[in-house]
C-alpha cells in the first residue's frame, strides 16, 4: 500500500488522543432515579477535575480508535495497488521547422521529460501531421522511447496539429498529461494541456522553387529560386548529379530577399540536386529534381493496308511525334481498327468504318462536341463525309442531321471511338481535322502511359505510378526505395502511389529490381523556412492537476474508507446516542 | 418481584378500607347502596300499585289511614374497586418501592374482597392487571386515564408515586369525577424523600435515560426536599380538594406502612 500524502498519517496522532480522552474521562457513581427533574438548578459537576481512570474497553473507544485511524488513512490517500502508471503524451511538432540543428532541442526536451517519469510509467509520442500519427506506444514504457526518438525526423510542411493533439487528450488521463513540443507560439485552443516551445529566432536560406523545363532546341533548363529569411545570405549554389558529381557551382546574389538562377541542362541529364551552403535549416537547402519521363504513346495500327492507305494514316502519324507503333494490342494505349475489339483498361480503341450499308454523303452543317478531348479544334468546314447508314453504339460525339457520325463507347475499363466513315469517297482524310483528331487522341492517351506520374513532387504529396496492367508483367509488384535505403510496398491498382515523407530521390522498382522511374521530392514550404517567428517558452496546462508527482486514481480508496468512517461514526453515535441525548434533554429542561 | 403474601395475608386480616359512610355502586352487598333494595333497613313509603308483592304492604298504616302504601327498605352493596396503579419504570426505581407497590396492590385487592367487591387492578394508560405479574415497565411519563372506562359509584385508588414533571390536574380530575370513594397512595422508596448526602453523583432518570451530573450536599438535598415537598402538596390538595383522601406512603414492609402511614391517613381501618 502507497500514500498520496503520507504526512496525513500524522494523523494517526488522534489515535493516543482519543485513548487519553478516555483514560480521562469523568466517571461517576451512578444512581437510578425516578425524578431527575427535581435536581434542577443543583450545582453540576463541571468543576471537579479529572483524574486518570482506569481505561475501559468500551465500543465507544473502539470506535473511536478506528475512526481515527481511518481519518488518518483518509488524509494520506492510500493506494492499494500500488502507484498508479502514470500515462503521459507526447506531441512533437512535425514540422520541418523542427529540424533545426537536427531537432536536437526537441530531443532534448523530451528526454527531459522522460527523465522525470518512473520506470513504471507510460507514455505516447505522437507527430503532427493530418492526423496524429503514433511515433512510440500507446502506453509505451519510457525506455522505449528513445530508439524512436532518434530516427525522428521532422520534414513536413507548415499544418495543424490540433488533429494530433485531439487524438492526445483522448489517449491521456487528462488533458494536464498532455505536453506539446514546439517551435512556435502557443497554437490557440489547447490552453489546457503543457506546450513547450523550444525554438530559436534566426536567419534561414531556402530554395524556395526548383524546376526543369524542356528546351526546344534539346536539353533542359533549370530554374531555380532562393530566399533569404533574416541575416543570411548565400552566396553560391552547387548542382550535383545522383552521383554526386558537381555539374555546376554558381554564385548568387541575393536581392530583395530573393534571388533566381537559370541553368542549362545537357540532354540527357538524370536526377540532379541543387545545393545551398549550411545554414539553421538543412531540409530547405537541398533540392532533388528528376527529369520529367517522355511519354511515348504506343499505337497498335490493326487496319488492313487498304484501309490505312485510304485514310492517309501514315502522313498523319509522320506528322505527328510522342508515340510509336507497337505491333501488339495488350502493350498499346491507342489501337487502330476497322472491327470492334477488347480494349483494355486505360486503351482506347479507334474502329474506323462505315458497316455494310448504303452510304451517304454528307457536307454539313456538322453538330461537334468540341468540349470532348478528342474533338477540341475540329472544324470540319468544307468536309464531305462518306458515312454509313448504321449507327455506330455510344454516345454521339459529332452528327449530320440524323446520322452519328462518330460516338463514344465504354467497354470494360477501356473507351471506344467509332468513325462512321468510309474513305473511299469524301475529303474529310485530306482535311485539317484528320490529323488534329489523331493529335487529339495521342494527347488523351499520353495520360494512360505506364511510367510516374510526376517525376517532382514536394514532401506531403503523392508520387503516383501508373503501372501496365498486364498480366503476369514486372511492374505487377512495385516498390519504392526511399533516399535512407529503406524500401516501402506500393499499393493501388492501375495507380500506385506513395505519400512523400523523405526528401530526396525515389527509386520505383518493379519484382525484378529494375528501376522503372526516379521520382524526386523536395521540401517547399516558405513559412517553414522562415525561422524568423520561432520562440522558446514553456506554458503548463491551465490545469495542472497532476503537477510533477506521480499521479495516483485512490478514488475508490477514499470513498471506501469515507464509508467506513461514516459507519463508525453512525455506530459510535448509536452507541453514545442514549447518554448524548438525555444529557442534551436534560440541559434543555434546565 | 413477587408479592409477600403473608404480609399480605396478615395486613388483610387486621385492617380493612376505609370506606366511611358514603353510598356507592355496587354488587349485593354489605354496604348501604344508592337506591332500593332489600335489606332490613326502612328507606320510605310509596302508594300500592297492582302488581307489588303484598308483603311489603304496611298494614299498621292502612288500619289507620285505609291507605295501601307499600313500605321500601335501603339496598345494600359490596362497592365496586378499581385500583389504578401507575406501572411507569419509575414505581421500580428501588427494589423496595417495588415491593412495596406489590404488597400494596395485593393487600388493597385482599381488602377489597374480603368486603365482598370484586377489585380490578388497571394500569395508567392500559388495561386490567393481574394483581400477581404487575411489570413496572411503562414508557409514559405523563399520567392518563386507564383504557377501559371506570365503573361509576365505586371505590378508586390511585397508586403511583406522583413524580410527574408535568402538571396532573386534568388527570385527577378525570379519575376523581364518578367516584363514590377515591384514594390516593403516593408511594415513595425512602431515598426519594430523603436523598443521602453522598456527594459528586450521576443521577440517570429511570423512565427518560436523562443523565445528570450533580453534587449531592446538604444544600442540593434540602432544594430536591423543598421541590418534592411542593409536587406532593399539589398531589395532595388536587385530592383532597376533590373529596379523596391523600396518603404518602413510605416503600417499607406492608405492615410498617399499614401502622406508619395508611392507618394515620384513614386509608385502612382496623377490623
Amino acid at each position: 500500500m502507497t500514500f498520496t500524502a503520507p504526512f496525513g498519517l500524522l494523523a494517526l496522532l488522534a489515535v493516543p488522543a482519543v485513548v487519553a480522552l478516555h483514560l480521562y474521562r469523568r466517571r461517576l457513581q451512578e444512581r437510578r432515579v425516578a425524578a431527575v427533574f427535581l435536581f434542577v438548578g443543583e450545582r453540576l459537576v463541571t468543576d471537579a477535575g479529572r483524574t486518570r481512570t482506569r481505561l475501559l474497553r468500551t465500543p465507544s473507544l473502539w470506535l473511536e480508535c478506528l475512526m481515527a485511524a481511518l481519518l488518518a488513512l483518509w488524509l494520506a490517500g492510500p493506494s492499494f495497488g500500488g502507484i498508479a502508471a502514470r500515462h503521459v503524451v507526447f506531441v512533437l511538432d512535425d514540422s520541418a521547422s523542427m529540424s533545426v540543428a537536427d531537432a536536437e532541442p526537441a530531443r532534448a526536451a523530451v528526454r527531459e521529460r522522460l527523465d522525470d517519469l518512473r520506470s513504471q510509467d507510460r507514455v505516447t509520442v505522437l507527430r503532427t501531421g493530418p492526423r496524429g500519427e503514433i511515433l512510440v506506444g500507446p502506453r509505451a514504457l519510457p525506455s522505449e522511447v528513445e530508439p524512436a526518438l532518434a530516427d525522428w525526423r521532422p520534414a513536413r510542411p507548415r499544418h495543424d496539429p490540433l488533429p494530433a493533439l485531439d487524438l492526445a487528450r483522448e489517449l491521456a488521463t487528462s488533458a494536464a498529461d498532455v505536453v506539446y513540443f514546439t517551435d512556435e507560439p502557443t497554437p490557440f485552443g489547447i490552453g489546457e494541456i503543457h506546450v513547450v516551445a523550444m525554438g530559436e529566432a534566426q536567419g534561414n536560406a531556402a530554395i524556395l522553387s526548383a524546376q526543369r523545363f524542356r528546351r526546344a532546341a534539346g536539353g533542359e533548363e533549370l530554374r531555380v529560386r532562393v530566399a533569404a529569411y533574416g541575416r543570411t545570405a548565400p552566396s553560391a549554389i552547387t548542382i550535383r548529379n545522383a552521383q554526386g558529381a558537381e555539374l555546376v557551382r554558381g554564385a548568387i546574389q541575393i536581392t530583395d530577399g530573393a534571388a533566381d538562377l537559370t541553368v542549362p541542362l545537357p540532354e540527357g541529364t538524370g536526377p540532379i540536386v541543387v545545393e545551398l551552403p549550411d545554414d539553421a535549416l538543412a531540409i530547405d537547402n537541398e533540392a532533388w529534381l528528376a527529369p520529367e519521363p517522355l511519354r511515348t504513346v504506343r499505337v497498335c495500327d490493326l487496319l488492313s493496308a487498304e484501309s490505312r492507305r485510304r485514310l492517309e494514316l501514315d502522313r498523319v502519324f509522320a506528322a505527328l511525334d510522342g508515340h510509336v507503333l507497337e505491333p501488339d494490342a495488350l502493350t498499346a494505349q491507342l489501337v487502330l481498327a476497322e472491327r470492334a475489339g477488347h480494349p483494355l483498361a486505360g486503351q482506347t480503341e479507334v474502329v474506323i468504318t462505315a458497316g455494310d450499308g448504303e452510304r451517304d454523303g454528307w457536307r454539313g452543317p456538322f453538330v461537334v462536341d468540341r468540349g470532348h478531348p478528342w474533338l477540341v479544334g475540329l472544324q470540319l468546314a468544307g468536309v464531305v463525309w462518306l458515312a454509313g447508314s448504321a449507327a455506330p453504339p455510344g454516345r454521339i460525339l459529332a452528327a449530320a442531321g440524323n446520322r452519328a457520325l462518330m460516338t463514344e463507347e465504354f467497354v470494360a475499363a477501356g473507351r471506344r471511338l467509332w468513325v462512321n466513315l468510309d474513305a473511299a469517297a469524301g475529303n474529310l482524310v485530306r482535311s485539317p481535322d484528320w490529323p488534329l483528331l489523331f493529335a487529339n487522341l495521342l494527347d488523351s492517351c499520353r495520360s494512360e502511359v505506364p511510367g510516374p506520374v510526376q517525376a517532382n513532387v514536394v514532401l506531403g504529396e503523392e508520387m503516383r505510378f501508373r503501372r501496365t496492367l498486364v498480366a503476369e508483367s514486372a511492374d505487377a509488384e512495385l516498390e519504392l526505395e526511399l533516399p535512407d535505403g529503406t524500401r516501402e510496398l506500393g499499393r493501388g491498382d492501375r495507380i500506385v502511389g506513395w505519400i512523400a515523407a523523405q526528401p530526396g530521390l525515389h527509386r520505383v522498382l518493379d519484382r525484378d529490381g529494375l528501376e522503372r522511374a526516379a521520382i524526386a521530392a523536395r521540401f517547399h514550404d516558405p513559412s517553414e523556412s522562415d525561422l524568423r517567428g520561432l520562440v522558446t517558452r514553456t506554458v503548463a496546462a491551465a490545469d495542472d492537476q497532476a503537477g510533477d508527482g506521480p499521479l495516483r486514481d485512490t478514488t475508490i480508496e477514499r470513498r471506501l474508507l469515507g464509508l467506513l468512517l461514516l459507519l463508525c461514526a453512525l455506530a459510535d453515535w448509536w452507541v453514545l446516542a442514549p447518554a448524548l441525548g438525555s444529557t442534551m434533554l436534560g440541559r434543555r429542561r434546565q | 418481584m413477587a408479592t409477600d403474601v403473608a404480609a399480605v395475608a396478615e395486613a388483610v386480616a387486621r385492617y380493612r378500607l376505609g370506606l366511611g359512610a358514603q353510598r356507592f355502586r355496587g354488587r349485593a352487598g354489605d354496604r348501604r347502596g344508592h337506591g332500593v333494595g332489600s335489606s332490613q333497613e326502612f328507606f320510605d313509603f310509596r302508594d300500592y300499585v297492582p302488581g307489588d308483592d303484598l308483603r311489603h304492604l304496611d298494614w299498621r298504616g292502612y288500619a289507620r289511614t285505609e291507605q295501601l302504601r307499600i313500605r321500601l327498605h335501603q339496598e345494600e352493596v359490596a362497592p365496586h374497586v378499581d385500583v389504578l396503579l401507575d406501572t411507569s419504570v419509575s414505581m421500580a426505581s428501588t427494589p423496595a418501592k417495588e415491593q412495596a407497590v406489590h404488597d400494596l396492590v395485593g393487600a388493597l385487592v385482599g381488602w377489597s374482597e374480603r368486603q365482598g367487591s370484586r377489585a380490578r387492578v388497571l394500569a395508567l394508560a392500559g388495561g386490567p392487571l393481574d394483581p400477581s405479574r404487575v411489570a413496572f415497565d411503562g414508557a409514559a411519563t405523563a399520567p392518563a386515564v386507564p383504557a377501559l372506562p371506570l365503573r361509576t359509584g365505586g371505590v378508586r385508588i390511585l397508586v403511583t408515586d406522583g413524580l410527574w414533571p408535568d402538571a396532573a390536574g386534568t388527570f385527577l380530575r378525570r379519575v376523581l369525577s364518578s367516584a363514590a370513594r377515591f384514594f390516593a397512595l403516593q408511594v415513595l422508596d425512602p431515598w426519594e424523600l430523603e436523598p443521602d448526602a453522598a456527594g459528586a453523583m450521576t443521577l440517570v432518570d429511570c423512565e427518560t435515560g436523562i443523565r445528570r451530573e450533580v453534587h449531592l450536599d446538604a444544600r442540593t438535598v434540602a432544594a430536591y426536599q423543598g421541590r418534592l415537598d411542593r409536587l406532593c402538596d399539589t398531589l395532595r390538595t388536587e385530592v383532597v380538594g376533590h373529596g379523596g383522601l391523600y396518603a404518602r406512603v413510605t416503600a417499607a414492609p406492608l405492615a410498617a406502612m399499614c401502622e406508619h402511614d395508611l392507618l394515620p391517613s384513614g386509608a385502612i381501618e382496623p377490623q
